[in-house]
């Protein structure tokens, strides 16, 4: 008898591209624990999902995931998405990426896929910073926090995205962090099995930039100050959730609601 | 394969050219259309928009085309044929995807209904400038295929036609028309399906654990699958191996083995005979050959007739397909006549091609046009008559002063 | 008309607020002649990189202004698709106060054409404002819009009476609620007016907090 251990998630996974580039502390890998949690947990056939990835951290998302998976170019995950989608209404699309790619360079995409509500669903993991090219300044960055182009500390206003995700149209919009595992799966869950456009947001620590150059400790501190500071409150008016520099982070489920997703209202249109 | 009874509205039409790359494009099969509005090409989405609930097909106006052509690549992998459609601007921003597409060997087509240039340039007016970018636009080696109509007719024929290669070489082909070829109104007969060959696209049919999304068949050519048929396929924009996934930790001999990039080259230029299309007249004793594409090529026709009316043994040569182009017949003639005449609406593109491949065997004339009009064929007349007439060889390419621009600058 | 009472609104709040260095950047396609028209460093850009006094679609390429033209047939061809007849367009429209609100502007008003002298002040405050402004101007697509969805050829006529028939001024209004909707009236108003540093404010501040009297204030 062998004594090899296997992962319990292994045929979800591409063990032919294991192991993986992320950094140790990092929490793109709990995410994608919870997505795969997630996928579990509503027995989806994984021959029916697909997953598009941009580019970054979070980009390689795609290539470490066993389903058709997308390793699209930086900011048009979800356009790449849409066409997927649109073409086959039957698969159940994800798109998991970062905050850089979905809100910067993508965020132009991000607002019409919400306003159409186009049944994706969207994981966007937050790390604050662009950790792929280095440690760069994000439009998610905390106000005064130090990133490589922000050396004297970040003076833009960072983007707030379940805000954003809101006012263009999503129709469920949750925050957590890569420490709440199970509220999380339970979020994915949701978000997957609710028609039309649906982002859940995931703070992340980026042990190897963020909190290096802002010298927060590595992934594990990240995680205690996540326990100690991150606040549930569900239905939370999204304007409230604006993320200042190390201080209490509300987490929850802030969007649940009904609207008529793309390709329904297409079918009504033509008759 | 026979194109779809349902997807062809045979009949007989007065439409532009626009409208017929529309009707091309059902008639090809298209299923899917993601655009953003620009002058001059909007005739073409808007008429693909009423077709498509008729054909079973999706039409989505995107936020812009740097989305455009990405819900393209998506949706052709979903296993739809598909297309997007476009002016300058727009082209210059799908030079992302364009790129993306290539890498990830996505069959699909690009109509480009070239404006004036550079930036916003002339919306309302026609152009032939583009034709670089298209060849060259996007970073990387790559290649890709393009064709450039001079009519409706051929608007209609060359969709069908871009559809065919794009779907047999797996790569994006591009259909270079210009505004005045667009909004050109003409007879258009689109005939029956059974007289439509279409190229069904080629599917993978072995184990679904073997399937390489990036193993050649035949030509060079690697078979396809669809999105959400259990393949478990993995595409990337960076370098990636057969099976599709990057080579990240390969030391540099590997990844020349191993990477793909020379295959998107070289499926094209060992391909180029089969590929390649012109449509030549009266070459067997020519001394002067007018290389012509697109709208020029029936501007040049009047020159042409002149210069022969004259006593000039002129002969034609027009691209049917712009790239690959066509080295070898370039190079053939040129050690044959005296020299090429080439008129285009910019100021110098497939002429320096038609230089290189001269190998300085034959004089190379450009007539130069800065767009928003077609040429005076008086201009391309007095050109093949300079070249007829000279018994020099010049080097490099001479420019034609056209009498617009003697009026112009003196 | 159309356009021109915008500017005519534009050019009235230039001189009412007598600022001397303004620049207009406009974009593409029919506000392309706006700046041409005024006498002030203008900049036509490429389409949807607007980024100054006017034009507004900076961050929404993609919306054209016949999103704005409401009409009795709004709910049936909500967004810019309508310029593809036959079909009933399947989007929804975007509410653009609440977007810009959502993003962070400091200033946010919607007037139609109609609303002249409303617009005019709003342009000059917003002018006169520190910080991102935005400003709805809904004004009649009568040329495809208004044709394509089967009204008649005098159509801006009737635009600018359903502008009167059925606009109501709400400044108060959270702009959530303003979706633009056939069923209700267009709620038009000043929505949102408050402080927030402006980008080079927020420079300096940060800049000179971390690096005291070595720091070079940028202007």
């Amino acid at each position: 008898m062998s004594k090899e251990k296997h992962h319990p998630m292994e045929s979800w996974l591409r063990m032919d591209r294991i192991p993986h580039i992320w950094c140790p502390g990092c929490g793109i890998g709990t995410t994608l624990t919870a997505v795969i949690a997630a996928l579990e947990k509503i027995e989806a056939n994984p021959d029916e999902v697909c997953v598009v990835s941009g580019i970054g951290c979070t980009g390689r998302a795609a290539g470490y995931l066993k389903f058709d998976s997308f390793h699209t170019t930086h900011g048009r995950a979800i356009p790449f998405a849409t066409g997927i989608k649109l073409a086959n209404p039957k698969l159940k699309v994800m798109v998991i990426s970062g905050d850089g790619d979905l809100v910067a360079i993508g965020g132009n995409h991000f607002v019409h896929a919400a306003r159409r509500n186009i049944d994706l669903t969207v994981i966007c993991v937050n790390n604050f910073i662009y950790a792929m090219t280095g440690g760069q300044v994000a439009p998610t960055t905390p106000l005064t926090a130090y990133s490589t182009t922000s050396p004297y500390g970040n003076f833009e206003p960072p983007a707030n995205i379940p805000r954003l995700a809101e006012a263009a149209g999503a129709v469920y919009v949750a925050r957590w962090t890569a420490l709440h595992v199970r509220r999380l799966t339970k979020s994915i869950v949701e978000a997957i099995q609710k028609p039309g456009f649906s982002v859940v947001e995931v703070i992340s620590p980026c042990a190897q930039y963020y909190s290096r150059i802002n010298r927060l400790g590595d992934g594990l501190d990240m995680m205690k100050f996540y326990h100690q500071n991150s606040l549930i409150k569900h239905m939370e008016p999204t304007e409230n959730l604006d993320i200042q520099y190390q201080e209490q982070i509300i987490v929850g489920k802030f969007v649940d609601r009904e609207r008529v997703p793309f390709t329904e209202l297409q079918k009504e249109g033509c008759n | 394969m026979k194109a779809n009874p349902k997807d062809v509205f045979s009949g007989t039409y007065y439409i532009d050219g626009d409208v017929a790359c529309a009707y091309g494009a059902a008639a090809a099969g298209c299923k899917f259309l993601a655009g953003y509005p620009i002058t001059p090409s909007t005739e073409a989405a808007e008429a693909f928009a009423k077709l498509a609930p008729q054909i079973g097909a999706m039409f989505i106006q995107m936020e812009d085309e740097l989305g455009s052509i990405v819900a393209v690549l998506g949706a052709s992998w979903a296993g739809k044929k598909s297309m997007t459609i476009t002016s300058g601007p727009g082209f210059s921003l799908m030079m992302e995807g364009i790129g993306f597409g290539a890498a990830l060997e996505t069959p699909f087509v690009i109509i480009n209904i070239q404006r004036g240039g550079p930036s916003t340039g002339v919306p309302t007016r026609t152009g032939q400038a583009d034709m670089m970018q298209a060849r060259w636009g996007s970073h990387g080696d790559y290649e890709i295929i393009a064709l450039s109509p001079d009519s409706p007719q051929e608007s209609f024929e060359f969709t069908i036609k871009a559809f065919n290669l794009a779907e047999r070489y797996r790569v994006p082909v591009m259909l270079m028309s210009d505004e005045c070829v667009g909004h050109m109104t003409e007879k258009v007969v689109i005939p029956s399906a059974s007289e439509i060959e279409v190229e069904p696209r080629r599917f993978y049919h072995g184990p679904k654990d073997q399937y390489l999304p990036f193993k050649p068949e035949r030509d060079l050519v690697p078979p396809m699958v669809k999105a959400g048929e259990g393949y478990r396929l993995h595409l990337t924009g960076l370098v990636h191996d057969e099976n599709g996934y990057p080579l990240l930790d390969c030391d540099i001999d590997e990844v020349t083995q191993k990477s793909t990039t020379r295959r998107l080259v070289d499926k094209i230029r060992a391909n180029a005979d089969k590929i390649i299309e012109i449509k030549e007249d009266s070459l067997d004793d020519a001394e002067v050959v007018v290389v012509s594409y697109g709208i020029t090529s029936r501007v040049a026709l009047k020159g042409i007739e002149q210069a022969r009316e004259y006593g000039i043994k002129v002969g034609s040569l027009r691209l049917v397909t712009v790239w690959p182009f066509p080295e070898k017949r370039i190079t053939e003639l040129a050690h044959k006549i005296k020299g090429f005449v080439v008129p285009e609406i910019n100021y110098g593109q497939i002429v320096f091609e038609v230089e290189r491949c001269s190998h300085g065997k034959a004089n190379v004339v450009l007539v130069p046009h800065g767009g928003a009009g077609v040429h005076n064929p008086d201009d391309i007349f007095e050109a093949i008559k300079q070249v007829a007439k000279n018994k020099e060889k010049y080097e490099g390419v001479v420019e034609y002063r056209t009498s617009l621009e003697r009026l112009i600058f003196g | 008309m159309n356009q021109n009472s915008v500017i005519v609104s534009l050019a009235n709040a230039l001189e009412r607020t007598g600022l001397e260095k303004v620049c207009v950047v406009s974009d593409v396609l029919y506000k392309k002649g706006i700046a041409d028209y005024l006498g002030v460093d203008l900049f036509h850009t490429t389409r949807g990189r607007t980024n100054c006094s006017y034009g507004g679609f900076g961050y929404n390429r993609g919306e054209s202004f016949h999103a704005r033209c409401a009409q009795k047939k709004l709910k049936n061809a909500p967004s810019v698709n309508s310029v593809f007849p036959l079909y009933i367009c399947p989007e929804q429209p975007f509410n653009i106060p609440h977007l810009a609100k959502s993003c962070g502007a400091v200033y946010v008003a919607r007037w139609t054409a109609l609303h002249k002298a409303e617009l005019t002040n709003s342009i000059a405050e917003a002018l006169q404002k520190q910080g991102f402004s935005v400003i709805e101007a809904i004004s009649p697509g009568e040329g495809n819009f208004a044709g394509v969805d089967g009204v008649a050829s005098d159509a801006r006529e009737k635009l600018l009476k359903f502008y009167y028939d059925n606009s109501e001024i709400k400044d108060t209004e959270p702009t959530e609620n303003l979706a633009i909707d056939s069923d209700k009236k267009i709620i038009v108003g000043k929505f949102v007016d408050w402080e927030r540093p402006t980008f080079i404010d927020l420079y300096n501040n940060q800049l000179r907090h971390t690096l005291g009297n070595k720091f070079v204030p940028y202007e």
